[in-house]
C-alpha cells in the first residue's frame, strides 16, 4: 500500500492543502450567501434595507464565491495533483503555486467586496468587477506554471484522458478570460454584442474550464478505485476533442429568441446536439463507477449522472419550442445548479475524498462526518434541483397566461422556493461538516511524530456508507 | 514509525516560468491585437454616408465640435451685442440684460 502514496503526494502537500482549504472556506461562504439569496426569493423583506445584501448583490456574491472561490481552488488543486502524479515526479515551482493561490484568493475577496459595493457586472458567471480580472489572470498563470511543467516534463510520454482534461482546463481558462475581459471591459463591444460575448464566456467557463476539471478527476479516480481499465477507452480522445472543439459554440443557446442573428442560436442547437457525442463517450468510459464502492465513487457516479442529464437538458432546451416554456423561469437556475453543484462539485468531492488521505498520509478523521456529508450533499442537490424545476413549471404555466397577476405567480411558486431554501440549508450543513472533517484530517499532519495511519488499504478510502 | 522525508522537486529555471507567463499573456495580446484595431466604432463616431450639404457638419466628431463652437459663438454674440436683425422690418438685437429691463418696464414692473 506504500506505493499508493507517491513522492508527489508528500512533497506537494502544502500548496495542494492551501488550495483545497481555500476552496472549502469559499464553499461554506458561498453556501451561506446562496441560502440568504434563496430566502430573499420568497421573503424579499429580509435585509431589503441593507444595500450590500439585497438580492441582486447576494446572488452575484454567492455565484462568484462558488465558481471562483470553491470550484477554481478545488479544481486547480486536484488538476495539479493529478498532473503531478502522472508526471512521475514531485510538483515543481510550488512557491509559484502558493503565491498564485494567495493572490487568487485576495482577488476573489476583492471581487466580493466590489460586488457588495455595487460593482457587479451582471454577466452570468462573470459577475466579478473588471478591475480584479487581471490579478485573477496573473494568479491563475502562476498556479498553472506547476501544472504545465508537470505536463511538459512528464517522465512517461504517454498521456491519459485525465491528463488531457486537466491540461486543457489550465490552458483554456486564461484564453476565455482574456477574450471576455478585453471584449467586455477593456474595449467593450456594444449593444447586443455584449450579450453574445457574455453568453459565450458563460458557456465556455462551463464546457472548457469547470467541466474538464471535474472530468479529469473522474477519469483519474474511477480506474484507480475500481482497479479496472476504462472500457472503450479508444473513444476517449474523440470525446475530449469533441468537447474542446464544440463546447465553445454552445453559448448561443442562452440567446434563443433574443435580438441576435438567427445563425447564432442555430449553431448552438447543432453544437448542443454534437456535444451529446462527448457525453455519450464519457458515460461509456466511466460506466464502471456505478459498480464500485467507496464514497469517492459514489460522489463521482452522482456527478456523471448529473453531467449526462445536464447535457441532455441543455440540448433539449436549446430548441425554440422547449425554450419558450423554460426561458426566464427558475429552470435556468436549476440547470446551473445541476451543472455546477450536481456535476462539477460532486466530482471534485469524490476527488478530494480520494486524494486527501494520499496527500496527508492520514485517513479521514471521521467516517460519520463522511457519511453525513454524502447524504446531505446528494439529498440537498436533488431537493434543490427538483424544487427549482417544479417552481419553473408553475412559473412557466402562469407566465403563459396573461390573466394571472404577477403577485399570484410569486404565491404559486412559494412552496417550492421554501423547499429550495431547505435544500440550501442542507447543502450548507453538508459543506460545514465536510470542511470540519477536512481541517481535522489535514491537522493530523502537524503531529509528524505520529505513526502513519494509512497503511491498511481500507483506510486509504473514505468509509463506505 | 515516522514519515520518510519527501523528495525535493527539481528546480525550475526562470526561463521556464517566464515562458508559461508569456504563453498565457499571448492570449491576451492576441485578443488585443486582432480585435481592438478592427473594433466597430461607436455609433456616434461613425461617419455617415451621403449626408446632404446642410447636414455636413454631422460627419465627424471634429466637424460636430466645430459646428457647436461656432453655434455657441454666434449665440454669445447675439445675446450680448446691439445690431440689426432686419433693418427694413425694424427688428434689432440687443443684450439680454437690456431686453429684460425693457420687458420689465413694458409690463410695469419698475417702481
Amino acid at each position: 500500500m506504500k506505493a499508493e502514496v507517491t513522492s508527489t503526494d508528500s512533497s506537494s502537500r502544502h500548496p495542494l492543502l492551501f488550495l483545497l482549504l481555500s476552496g472549502l472556506l469559499w464553499l461554506v461562504t458561498s453556501g451561506a450567501l446562496a441560502l440568504l439569496a434563496t430566502l430573499q426569493l420568497h421573503s424579499p423583506r429580509i435585509l431589503a434595507d441593507c444595500p450590500i445584501l439585497t438580492y441582486g448583490r447576494v446572488s452575484a456574491l454567492a455565484e462568484t464565491a462558488f465558481v471562483y472561490g470553491w470550484l477554481a481552488n478545488a479544481g486547480l488543486a486536484l488538476a495539479l495533483w493529478i498532473l503531478g502524479r502522472l508526471s512521475g515526479e514531485p510538483l515543481r515551482a510550488q512557491n509559484w503555486v502558493l503565491t498564485g493561490t494567495l493572490f487568487w484568493n485576495l482577488a476573489v475577496t476583492g471581487a466580493l467586496v466590489g460586488v457588495a459595493l455595487g460593482d457587479a457586472t451582471g454577466f452570468p458567471l462573470l459577475g466579478l468587477p473588471g478591475y480584479v480580472q487581471l490579478i485573477l489572470f496573473l494568479s491563475y498563470s502562476a498556479i498553472a506554471v506547476s501544472g504545465l511543467l508537470a505536463w511538459s516534463g512528464r517522465l512517461r510520454q504517454v498521456a491519459y484522458a485525465s491528463h488531457w482534461y486537466a491540461a486543457a482546463a489550465l490552458f483554456l481558462f486564461p484564453w476565455i478570460l482574456s477574450i471576455a475581459h478585453v471584449m467586455l471591459f477593456s474595449a467593450p463591444v456594444r449593444g447586443v454584442e455584449q450579450a453574445i460575448v457574455a453568453g459565450w464566456y458563460a458557456q465556455c467557463a462551463w464546457t472548457l474550464w469547470l467541466a474538464p476539471l471535474g472530468l479529469s478527476v473522474a477519469y483519474y479516480v474511477v480506474p484507480k478505485v475500481t482497479g479496472k481499465l476504462l472500457p472503450s477507452y479508444e473513444f476517449a480522445s474523440l470525446g475530449f476533442w469533441c468537447l474542446i472543439l464544440v463546447g465553445g459554440l454552445t453559448g448561443g443557446r442562452h440567446l434563443l429568441g433574443g435580438p441576435v442573428p438567427a445563425w447564432i442560436p442555430s449553431v448552438a442547437v447543432v453544437a448542443c446536439a454534437l456535444l451529446l457525442f462527448h457525453t455519450f463517450v464519457v458515460l461509456l468510459n466511466l460506466r464502471g463507477c456505478f459498480s464500485g464502492g467507496g464514497v469517492a465513487l459514489k460522489f463521482i457516479s452522482f456527478g456523471i449522472v448529473a453531467y449526462v442529464i445536464g447535457a441532455l437538458v441543455d440540448a433539449l432546451t436549446s430548441f425554440h419550442g422547449v425554450a419558450v416554456h423554460t426561458q426566464f423561469t427558475y429552470f435556468d437556475e436549476a440547470q446551473k445548479q445541476l451543472a455546477l453543484y450536481g456535476a462539477a462539485t460532486t466530482m471534485l468531492f469524490g476527488g478530494i475524498y480520494y486524494a486527501l488521505p494520499r496527500i496527508t498520509g492520514k485517513a479521514w478523521l471521521s467516517g460519520g462526518l463522511v457519511r453525513a456529508h454524502l447524504v446531505l450533499s446528494l439529498g440537498g442537490i436533488l431537493l434543490l434541483v427538483a424544487s427549482l424545476v417544479m417552481a419553473s413549471i408553475i412559473q412557466s404555466q402562469d407566465l403563459s397566461d396573461p390573466k394571472v397577476p404577477f403577485g399570484d405567480i410569486a404565491r404559486h411558486t412559494h412552496p417550492w422556493l421554501l423547499a429550495a431554501t431547505a435544500a440550501q440549508c442542507v447543502l450548507l450543513l453538508g459543506s460545514l461538516l465536510f470542511t470540519l472533517n477536512f481541517i481535522g484530517t489535514a491537522c493530523r499532519i502537524l503531529n509528524v511524530s505520529q505513526a502513519a495511519t494509512f497503511n491498511p488499504s481500507s483506510a486509504m478510502e473514505a468509509p463506505t456508507p | 514509525m515516522t514519515e520518510e522525508p519527501a523528495p525535493l522537486p527539481r528546480p525550475v529555471s526562470l526561463v521556464a516560468i517566464a515562458a508559461v507567463f508569456i504563453l498565457m499573456s499571448a492570449y491576451w495580446a492576441l485578443t488585443v491585437r486582432v480585435y481592438v484595431p478592427h473594433r466597430a466604432p461607436a455609433p456616434q463616431n461613425q461617419t455617415p454616408d451621403n449626408l446632404p450639404k446642410d447636414q455636413a457638419w454631422r460627419a465627424t466628431p471634429a466637424t460636430r465640435r466645430a459646428y457647436l463652437e461656432d453655434l455657441r459663438q454666434r449665440e454669445a454674440t447675439q445675446s450680448g451685442k446691439y445690431g440689426w436683425v432686419d433693418r427694413k422690418a425694424g427688428v434689432v438685437q440687443l443684450p439680454i440684460e437690456r431686453a429684460m429691463e425693457l420687458i420689465v418696464q413694458e409690463h410695469g414692473g419698475a417702481k
